[in-house]
């Protein structure tokens, strides 16, 4: 037997253990070549994205979301016309339908029903996303909902009318529709791998009646159903024709800007001869993405609109010249916050306590709670009349917002907060309230349900609470924040909290501290996964990011610090994010040059003055800017300046001393 | 105007045609950065490709002759340095006799070191010798390791040197210190003050002096933008120059003096991190060998205090970088920049990374 995979550990393997994907799985998981596990298709993308997985049956979405990675040439779940696991169902017909009910589990089904929606003239109806298993009990009157797997095996029948997607895409473009396939790491596929997964495949084909036996009598299905479903629904061969259907798909995806402007790598077993491979399977004649895609490319499709997946971003970071990605991501700025101007605010931080029980290694501002630690005498929480000073401050300066800030203080309930919120609203009204981290939140939240981190949302916006911070991002990935934060949030607990966030239709920034020894990876993992929450609900109003800053007291060592690469990631950050409005540049870390530089790297914010900063300077970078030098920075870069409130919209005197005179007595 | 004038400028460029006074001129007042960016790449990357040089050694400030035995003496090897570039000030700087005397105490240093002065040192060390320009030139030339700076060229334009460089030797002197020492075979550097008024007009003449020179003697290796530095105020945006007027400035000079070989920045006065990025405006080289005390200048303060007292001063200052920075930083910043680092030593002759490197 040839060698069959690099000389490392057991390659790792990731699929779904649903129905159509069994005959794929059933026998790579007995294959002792590699470490199998079954998991869920958003735990499947996320460790291809993070790299913690070499190979996965990945949904086509993802496969395009992340890019680079390499397809194996011969098995597929797909379908060649009605499916019944992907169906649209209403009580009106379509041209009735005025909303969409989806469940954003399913990805890829999501962008086909997009572009379904879309070629019924259906495209700028609202998709309103909720569990699926809720969908069926809410599609009533004009409301269709998009019903996947069991639940539309089980309650598509009910319904007047019904939409098969796969069927529809069928319709559409006259090809099959790949729901997913293998696909791997580059570098991890040889020849002899993909022979091996075939192999494995047609295996498991032969095994199919056990399949069948086993899954209807787990599921308590009829097995003539089962049985349907797998030999006459699934396509299991990527053929040319399940190949074509595959490209419009991405083709389609980008067009409507779904999906990042996919290029798929093929690995091929053995040089096809007229395109036909040793198993008698179709391989595509491809050109190999490295080759045919260079970073100039990458650039120009971005320029012109389309969203780039997380291995063109890192190529970007990675190959591309810095003023090269200035030019595109000022273009798509010039797009996205046209007519020249540049933002920025009069706001201040109010750091109301430096108590805080989650450690951070990267953070020199927090004291433990702990009496047992270092600086537990210098823990402090403001009082009323401190705070009176500071927002009084900020008052007599005309400013708008007020960003109160501090550590996870375990000794604060949550009614504190709310009490704080309440006087500042009533004392302040023109000052708007843009607070708190998601940390904070979860600090009140001591089971960190997503009713709960609901329940302390809702209970805080009542309270006067604006728009949400967002702090705390840092960088999602676990595996980063396992080691710079162990005790903060996992980055699914993170999102948890601003999913929650655009589900109440409240705003957030969104922040990512990089440079604490992270690969380039997870940076671009970071921001898929804002961006993906994006898509989903739209809480982010704007993007910031700056290095970390290393002080004296820190422990975690600081990388990637050069002011030219702050450029290149807010650059690349402009450009990724093609559903965020705003980019602030971070000149409070960077200093007023690098900030000014920055808007020409998509940044059309400048962020606000500074009266009182107390974590960046805890790291010993001090810089100040008044309005002043703030206005004149941005004159000087040829942009027009103009003062903004918490929403991003202009600042107005006559508003602001009416607002002002609201104050209650 | 802008877009013709680019377009023109670019159809130069990619002929390797000069770009006329007029034209550069119109440059210094382009605002759209990007597109001046793009243009500054040609020549940039024509000369030197993805290439970024620094000189990798450290600069030592010296009054006597004791001093720098003394700090000789305690100099710490440098990481990554190959050399010191020795400045001389006060009476080291005053006479001919005590530049020669710091010549040869150089070479008890513990690494190859070279005298750096300015024209106007030298000018001035040759009157208060009784010798001619030529002459001191000559004398120095012979000592071995010098290397004359661009200091106290400021900007060509008698009126401005009367209001705010008065200190500096007239243009014509700067110009013949340089001329005599090109003759002698020595290389120099060149510099532009540039200050947080924009001056087009007088910028275009003086960069034109100094083509017109090199033309004629091909002995300048480096020219330097020097911005007006004076951050220590509240103010300071009323007297220093942002971060897109000097990156505007290297890009035009990198467009206009096409026989220049290197086009520096300087760490001292852009700060560290804005130097790197320049590399992708023009800039091919980071001089560290500048200090901030060069260009200081109360330019521009008599708007400040004009203007100051009607400003809400919510800030207090504005702390730069103006700490040393050592090769082997440069070195990796410079990778981090996605350029190809290029050391090089006190003379401008390329060394191995493994130099700097192996001393890490």
């Amino acid at each position: 037997m040839p060698t069959l995979a690099p000389s490392r550990k057991k390659l790792r393997v990731v699929a779904a253990d649903f129905l159509n994907s069994l005959p794929l799985t059933v026998e790579m998981a007995e294959d002792e070549l590699f470490n199998f596990e079954y998991v869920i298709p958003s735990e499947g993308a996320r460790r291809m994205m993070e790299q913690e997985a070499d190979i996965a049956l990945l949904p086509v979405a993802a496969v395009a979301e992340i890019g680079g990675l390499e397809v194996v040439p011969g098995p597929c779940i797909g379908a060649n016309g009605r499916v019944e696991s992907v169906v649209i169902v209403s009580q009106v017909p379509l041209d009735k339908v005025q909303r969409l009910l989806i469940d954003n589990a399913s990805r890829t089904s999501v962008v086909l029903a997009k572009i379904f929606m879309d070629s019924v003239g259906k495209g700028d109806i609202p998709f309103i996303r909720m569990p699926g298993q809720a969908i069926p009990a809410n599609v009533k009157g004009t409301d269709a909902g998009l019903l996947i797997a069991d639940i539309a095996f089980r309650e598509s029948k009910q319904f007047k009318y019904r939409h098969d997607l796969a069927d529809a895409w069928k319709r559409l473009t006259g090809e099959p529709f790949v729901f997913a396939v293998w696909a791997a790491q580059p570098g991890v596929l040889t020849p002899e791998l993909v022979e091996r997964i075939n192999r494995r495949f047609w295996d498991g084909i032969a095994r199919k009646h056990q399949i069948i036996e086993e899954w209807a009598a787990k599921h308590g299905m009829p097995k003539a159903e089962v049985a349907d479903y797998l030999d006459e629904r699934i396509q299991f061969n990527l053929n040319k024709s399940a190949w074509y259907g595959m490209q419009e798909f991405f083709r389609l995806g980008s067009n409507m800007r779904l999906l990042p402007d996919a290029r798929v790598e093929f690995a091929t077993p053995q040089e096809p001869q007229n395109g036909i491979n040793t198993f008698g399977k179709f391989v595509p004649e491809v050109v190999p993405y490295s080759r045919s895609y260079g970073v100039d490319r990458i650039l120009a499709r971005a320029d012109a609109g389309r969203r780039i997946s997380i291995h063109d971003a890192e190529r970007l970071y990675l190959e591309a010249d810095l003023t090269d990605i200035g030019e595109v991501a000022n273009n798509i700025r010039n797009r996205m916050n046209p007519g020249g101007r540049v933002s920025y605010i009069i706001a201040r931080n109010i750091n109301y306590t430096n108590v805080c029980n989650v450690d951070c290694g990267f953070c020199g501002f927090y004291r433990s709670d702990d009496p047992k630690r270092k600086g537990h005498n210098e823990g402090y929480v403001l009082t009323r009349q401190q705070l009176r000073e500071k927002m009084d401050e900020l008052a007599d300066g005309d400013g708008v917002q007020a960003l109160v800030q501090g550590g996870v203080n375990p000794n604060l309930p949550l009614e504190y907060y709310t009490d704080l919120l309440r006087w500042m609203k009533r004392e302040w009204p023109q000052i708007q309230q843009n607070s708190f981290s998601a940390d904070e939140v979860l600090g009140l939240c001591p089971n960190t349900t997503p009713q709960e981190i609901s329940a302390v949302l809702h209970a805080l916006r009542d309270a006067g609470l604006d728009t949400f911070a967002g702090a705390g991002a840092e960088i999602l990935v676990d595996k980063v924040r396992k080691r710079v934060s162990y005790k903060k949030s996992r980055s699914a607990v993170w999102l948890e909290v601003m999913r929650q966030v655009g589900i109440m239709g409240m705003k957030a920034s969104v922040t990512m501290l990089y440079g604490m020894g992270e690969t380039t990876r997870d940076k671009f993992a970071h921001m898929a996964k804002i961006r993906q929450l994006q898509d989903e609900v739209s809480p982010f109003m704007v993007f910031i990011t700056w290095p970390y800053q290393k002080g004296p007291e820190q422990k975690i060592k600081s990388f990637d610090q050069a002011g030219a690469t702050y450029l290149r990631v807010q650059g690349i950050s402009r450009i990724f994010f093609d559903n965020i409005q705003h980019i602030m540049c971070s000149w409070v870390t960077q200093g007023p040059d690098i900030g000014q530089t920055a808007l020409y790297y998509g940044a059309d914010d400048f962020g606000s003055v500074m009266f009182e900063e107390n974590v960046v300077s805890a790291s010993g970078t001090t810089y100040k800017m008044n309005a002043n030098s703030m206005e004149h920075c941005i004159r000087e870069a040829g942009f027009i300046p103009f003062r903004r409130k918490g929403d991003f919209s202009e600042w107005d005197l006559v508003e602001h001393q009416m607002l002002q005179n609201t104050r209650v007595l | 105007m802008s877009s013709k004038l680019l377009s023109r400028v670019r159809s130069l460029l990619e002929r390797q045609e000069r770009i006329g006074v007029d034209d550069c001129q119109e440059l210094f007042q382009v605002k759209d950065l990007a597109a001046i960016a793009t243009l500054a790449r040609i020549p940039r990357e024509r000369r030197h490709g993805r290439n970024a040089h620094y000189r990798a050694i450290v600069p030592l400030t010296v009054a006597t002759v004791d001093d720098l035995a003394q700090a000789g003496g305690q100099l710490e090897p440098e990481s990554g340095a190959v050399g010191i570039a020795v400045r001389p000030d006060g009476q080291a700087a005053a006479t001919l006799g005590a530049l020669m005397e710091l010549q040869s105490a150089m070479r008890l240093l513990p690494l190859p070191a070279t005298l750096f002065i300015s024209a106007g040192i030298i000018a001035r060390a040759a009157e208060a010798t009784g010798s001619s320009i030529p002459e001191a030139v000559q004398a120095l030339a012979g000592g071995g390791g010098v290397f004359i700076n661009g200091d106290e060229a400021e900007l060509s334009d008698a009126t401005f040197r009367t209001a705010h460089t008065a200190a500096a030797i007239p243009f014509p002197q700067w110009l013949a210190v340089h001329r005599a020492a090109h003759a002698a075979g020595l290389k120099t550097g060149a510099s532009m003050l540039y200050t947080v008024h924009d001056r087009p007009a007088e910028y275009a003449a003086h960069l034109q002096a100094i083509r017109q020179l090199q033309d004629e003697t091909n002995g300048f290796v480096q020219f330097v933008p020097m911005g007006v530095q004076n951050r220590d105020v509240a103010e300071w945006y009323l007297v220093a120059p942002t971060a897109a007027q000097s990156l505007r400035v290297v890009a035009v000079a990198r467009m206009f003096l096409d026989s220049i070989p290197h086009i520096a920045v300087a760490p001292s006065l852009i700060t560290s991190e804005e130097s790197f990025v320049a590399l992708s405006y023009g800039a091919n080289m980071v001089d560290s060998t500048i200090a901030v005390g060069d260009v200081c200048s109360d330019e521009g303060l008599g708007v400040a205090a004009a203007e100051g007292a009607s400003l809400p001063v919510i800030a207090a200052s504005t702390a730069r970088q103006r700490g040393g920075i050592l090769p082997r930083t440069i070195h990796s910043r410079i990778v981090e920049s996605r350029h190809i680092p290029v050391p090089m030593d006190a003379a401008f002759g390329e060394i191995s990374s493994l130099t700097i490197l192996a001393q890490q």
